[in-house]
């Protein structure tokens, strides 16, 4: 598909004014501001989609919807956190399909042999992928709240305005996230022990 | 006093974010006697540092690959408000990733399609030559003032202007292309060219990448006594009785009406780069205007009809068909009523379908007057679309295009949304105008109108920017407080808060 650009123009030094190109659709300020958030948004993509999702297609999705909303915005926040709100959006919204095109429920999902040789890099990933489906088992929003506030480290309110859910329901889904993830937890033999062992 | 489980289980969620001294202190003796608290503070801890592990950085290869294919396909069609840049186009080949097409090959595709492109005399009209920069030719650098051949393949090595035909050519370092006079063709193997076609010389000029062309074209158009119908290019229609100067576009707005007046045809104007409009009786005849309007004459002109610029097609035309509509972002720096048909709607952003981007906000303006169709229908898809069109005209500063549109939805009932977007973007057009005053009157009358609105917000708010960047100090100071007291947490509230404060400490009465 072709596309329509200008060649590079004497960028201006504010901010104000990258995001004002930006919001013209300036191929070279949306560039310039993409190349500088991209990696907080792929780790964002990766804390709130984990891997059920290629963060690469999500970041082109969001960086997309970024350019089509950029008209709209109108800096009432950082870009930012503008940026990691449509990131945050564009995983739910994929997980949400994934979720209903789902054909294996997570009860089903292979149970890991108990006499398999243990190898450390093998085991770590064992146990990441577990985590993974325990996590996505807990639906997109308490996922993306959970992992935001408890695995990233953000601020309540910041979940909240990510999201797009108020402040209560996000304490309240992160609540029963917590709640969730540790049940399963510590029922999977992969991941009940490593917290076994620590106590030890 | 020692947390409870509930208490430290909050505080335990918060660890990663960092604990006051306090707090930890606090955590920290609650797990000395609380093995549950201590136990699910060990497993979040184990859970975190395992989820830390995953990769969650893209190398950066895939990271410029979803950035770049990102914006192919967001910035797909990309209004410009500045009318003198709308006659400049760069094109670039999309998500190519071999660049080495064979510029021999291109150039003979070029040439054997040639025929079908020739519509004014072969020879160019002045020597192509290198204006700045530095162009390989054959392996020979040539610079400042060199000529080129008429047809040629060459490199930029650095950012260079070159005169090929009668368009001027800007291309980036690294460009790569092939020029053939005779076709008054470009073949763009690599890089970025920026396209400047003198529409006065009446010629084609295409520019050729592997996936599509840019070809631009002369201006077509039918005038009679009472109207202008452009089919092809831009016109402007001057000297109308009672009616300012239009632009006449052939996608979005071709067609121009007067009240019938029977008046005696007049012999014909000399010819030039405006042509005059004729009068005669009945439709007159499409004529091709070769980029100077040659439609038929007459004397006395109550109108004239120029054309414009670079008569070209719609940078739509020549794209590739997408399953996803390009949006029309609106250039206007003024807060907006809305970015979805939906005013009630908070103006965040949200995603879905997938790759179409914002609900309502990829309605393309149809061809003509979208309002025109609405008399008497009050049809509520075609209301949409008459206000993303007059939205999409003000964004490309088309203010009459705009207003005419606006005018035709004052027959059609509106919902209460649609009517203050309506009364937002007329005052936009006083904004795009020039005309302050007018446009703070309007936006405070929005604000009045439908103070149950988010519409209301926005336009208190652009009245009291429009206060602060042109009106007396004391009543922007005024507008921006009531802005405060109304909307303690609004979307403008940093803005609002700033400019008061800079208002303050300025003195100014």
């Amino acid at each position: 598909m072709g596309r329509l650009v200008k060649l590079p123009q004497p960028v201006p030094a504010s901010e104000d004014d990258l995001v004002e190109r930006c919001r013209r659709g300036d191929r070279q300020a949306l560039d310039q501001v993409f190349r500088a958030h991209a990696p907080y948004l792929e780790r964002v993509l990766h804390r709130v989609a984990g891997r059920s999702l290629d963060v690469e297609d999500l970041l082109q999705s969001t960086l997309v919807a970024a350019i089509q909303a950029f008209p709209g915005f109108r800096g009432e926040a950082q870009v930012r956190t503008w940026l990691a709100r449509i990131a945050v959006h564009t995983a739910q919204d994929k997980l949400r399909r994934v979720a209903r095109q789902r054909q294996l429920p997570l009860e089903a999902a292979p149970e890991p042999h108990v006499n398999e040789t243990a190898d450390s890099g093998i085991d770590e990933r064992r146990r990441l992928a577990r985590l993974e489906l325990h996590l996505d088992a807990l639906g997109p929003k308490k996922r993306a709240a959970f992992v935001l506030h408890v695995f990233e480290g953000l601020p309540l309110d910041e979940v909240a305005a990510l999201t797009g859910a108020g402040l209560s329901a996000t304490k309240s889904r992160v609540f029963w996230a917590r709640r969730e993830l540790l049940r399963r937890v510590r029922k999977d033999p992969w991941l009940s022990e490593l917290a076994a062992g620590r106590l030890r | 006093m020692k947390p409870t489980c509930l208490q430290a289980e909050s505080l335990l969620q918060r660890r990663a974010a960092g604990l006051s001294a306090a707090e930890s202190l606090r955590v920290e003796a609650h797990l000395a006697g609380c093995t549950a608290c201590r136990e699910t503070a060990s497993m979040l801890s184990e859970l975190r540092a395992l989820h830390l592990t995953g990769q969650s950085q893209l190398d950066p290869g895939s990271r410029q690959r979803a950035i770049q294919a990102a914006l192919d396909e967001g910035c797909a069609s990309v209004p410009v408000a500045d009318r003198e840049a709308e006659r400049r186009v760069a094109v670039a080949p999309a998500g190519w990733r071999s660049p080495r097409l064979g510029v021999v090959m291109t150039l003979a595709a070029c040439v054997a399609l040639g025929g079908t492109w020739l519509l004014a005399r072969r020879e160019p009209e002045r020597a192509d030559r290198v204006l700045s920069g530095e162009l390989i030719v054959g392996g020979a650098a040539r610079t400042d003032g060199a000529s080129l051949p008429p047809s040629a393949a060459f490199e930029a090595t650095r950012e260079s202007r070159v005169t090929l035909g009668h368009a001027t050519v800007q291309l980036s370092g690294g460009t790569r292309v092939g020029w053939s006079a005779a076709d008054h063709a470009l073949a763009l193997s690599e890089g970025t060219v920026l396209v400047d076609v003198d529409a006065t010389k009446h010629q084609p000029f295409d520019v050729i990448t592997p996936r599509f062309r840019v070809h631009v074209l002369g201006t077509l158009f039918r005038v009679t006594l009472d109207s202008v119908e452009v089919l092809r290019g831009r016109v402007r229609v001057e000297g109308a009785p009672g009616t300012p100067p239009q632009v006449l576009d052939a996608t979005q707005h071709p067609r121009f009406d007067l009240p019938p007046q029977p008046k005696p045809p007049e012999p014909g104007a000399p010819h030039g780069t405006d042509a005059d409009a004729s009068r005669s009786h009945g439709s007159a005849p499409a004529r091709e205007g070769r980029g100077a309007g040659e439609g038929e004459h007459s004397a006395e002109q109550a109108l004239q009809v120029k054309t414009l610029g670079v008569a070209r097609e719609r940078p739509a035309r020549v794209q590739a068909p997408q399953p996803s509509a390009a949006a029309a972002p609106n250039a206007t720096r003024w807060p907006r009523g809305r970015v979805s048909p939906s005013s009630d709607e908070k103006d965040t952003p949200r995603v879905g379908p997938e790759r179409e981007g914002l609900a309502g906000r990829n309605v393309r303006s149809s061809r003509g007057d979208a309002a025109a169709s609405l008399r008497g229908e009050g049809d509520e898809a075609a209301a949409v679309s008459a206000l993303a069109d007059a939205r999409a005209q003000l964004a490309a500063g088309r203010v009459a295009e705009a207003r005419r549109g606006l005018a035709g939805l004052r027959a059609v009932k509106l919902s209460q949304a649609q009517r203050a977007e309506m009364a937002s973007l007329e005052a936009e057009c006083h904004v795009v105008s020039g005309n302050y005053a007018a446009a703070q009157r309007a936006f405070l009358a929005v604000s009045e109108r439908f103070p149950r609105l988010s519409a209301a917000e926005t336009a208190l708010f652009a009245a009291a920017r429009i206060a602060a960047e042109h009106g007396p100090a004391s009543e922007a100071r005024a507008l921006l407080t009531r802005y405060l007291a109304r909307h303690p947490k609004g979307s403008f509230v940093a803005e609002a808060t700033k400019r008061l404060r800079a208002l303050s400490e300025s003195g100014s009465p």
